[in-house]
């Protein structure tokens, strides 16, 4: 039997794409961690990845290989979630230089496959590009439809024109 | 680049998450984009707590030593004084005019532990510019701000109400100062209770009762 080091995983995506990789790679995604310590023989049975197309899962395992020595993530995550920075480090955020739809993809995935580290990197992009916009540039940004009745927008205004010039 | 709207795919737990890393500026203004965005606001217990509009549940896990963190970002806050234990008497300058309206003077003294020296003392105090009180709805998002968070290790805190619509000489804005500074009813339920709003009202009170106020 092949070291743990060497073992590979067979991933299938939601449009049924098989995809092999290092175990230590896919095993950035808890999902497929607690799935390969049910399934009890690695590399035999498939797994599938039900929630993720090929293009988002190939993308997802670019960065899990990037990051595939990285310490494991600590426990007490929420613990500081005042001091949240939003800095990414240099190669995350290249990586993160896609269009808005994968971009959003990749955190839906990085949800799905419990990958809190790369959860953490897509919601710091999009908080990066929220940061310092006005509402309507917020829309713009994002192609969001306001949905407010005009009385309704208008009443939030006021309650928070205070903040506006600060 | 195609038109959809992405972050409306986001559940409302990623869309906390993304808001959680957003200043609080542009969080605050936010709620204006569109029902998402307000509602993933109103309905999260963190936003609500960066946003200061409630309390957090714990202290225990916090920092509380940078006080700094703990003060409301969108208040108007100054640094007093940092030097001397003993409180120094404020330069006349440092006060707001009286002919700009009404201003709030709320002095915190804190421990100053962030830069690493815990006996210095400091007091922190957020001026509010009150000149456009006659138009305001009592709706405004501030008077349900609390001004810190609890775990600002606190030593005293005063309010100080400043000013009328008459001009006062300095020696009479003085006299205002000393009268109001001895109510400190607000304090009673504990600063870290108190909203901006509550302050504000028990010094707009103070000031009508005593006939400060000179209303035109």
């Amino acid at each position: 039997m092949a070291s743990e080091a060497e073992q590979t995983v067979k991933l299938v995506s939601s449009d049924n794409v098989e995809i092999v990789t290092e175990r230590k790679v896919a095993e950035r995604s808890m999902l497929i961690k607690n799935m390969i310590e049910d399934l009890g023989a690695p590399g035999e049975e498939p797994i599938p990845i039900m929630n993720v197309s090929e293009a988002v899962l190939r993308k997802v395992l670019e960065w899990c290989t990037h990051h595939k020595n990285d310490p494991a993530p600590s426990q007490d995550d929420d613990a500081d979630s005042r001091k949240k920075t939003t800095d990414i480090e240099d190669w995350d955020q290249k990586f993160m230089q896609v269009d808005q739809e994968m971009l959003f993809e990749i955190i839906l995935a990085a949800n799905y496959m419990d990958i809190k580290a790369l959860l953490d990197v897509g919601c710091k992009t999009v908080a990066n590009m929220i940061k310092g916009k006005s509402p309507e540039e917020i829309r713009k940004t994002f192609n969001i439809q306001n949905d407010f009745t005009p009385e309704e927008e208008d009443q939030i205004r006021r309650e928070n024109e205070w903040a506006e010039d600060r | 680049m195609s038109t959809a709207d992405y972050i409306s795919s986001l559940p409302a737990e990623l869309l906390e998450y993304v808001l959680l890393r957003v200043d609080n500026k542009t969080l605050l203004l936010s709620q204006r984009v569109n029902r998402q965005f307000r509602d993933t606001i109103k309905e999260s217990v963190k936003l609500q707590e960066k946003l200061f509009f409630r309390q957090p549940r714990t202290g225990a896990d916090r920092e509380v030593s940078n006080f700094r963190q703990n003060l409301n970002p969108l208040l108007p806050w100054r640094r007093v004084f940092v030097e001397g234990l003993s409180p120094q008497p404020e330069s006349p300058e440092s006060l707001p005019a009286a002919e700009f309206g009404f201003a709030l003077d709320v002095s915190l003294g804190c421990m100053d532990e962030d830069d690493g020296s815990s006996s210095d003392n400091s007091i922190w105090s957020v001026n509010v510019d009150f000149a456009g009180a006659k138009s305001w709805t009592g709706e405004e998002t501030w008077r349900r701000m609390h001004l810190f968070q609890d775990g600002v290790p606190l030593l005293a805190a005063m309010v100080k109400w400043m000013g009328s619509r008459v001009k006062v000489k300095q020696t009479d804005t003085q006299q205002y100062m000393s009268m109001l500074t001895c109510n400190l009813e607000w304090l009673k339920g504990g600063p870290q209770k108190a909203t901006m709003g509550k302050v504000f009202d028990e010094a707009m009170g103070l000031v009508v009762r005593r006939g400060l106020r000179n209303d035109d």
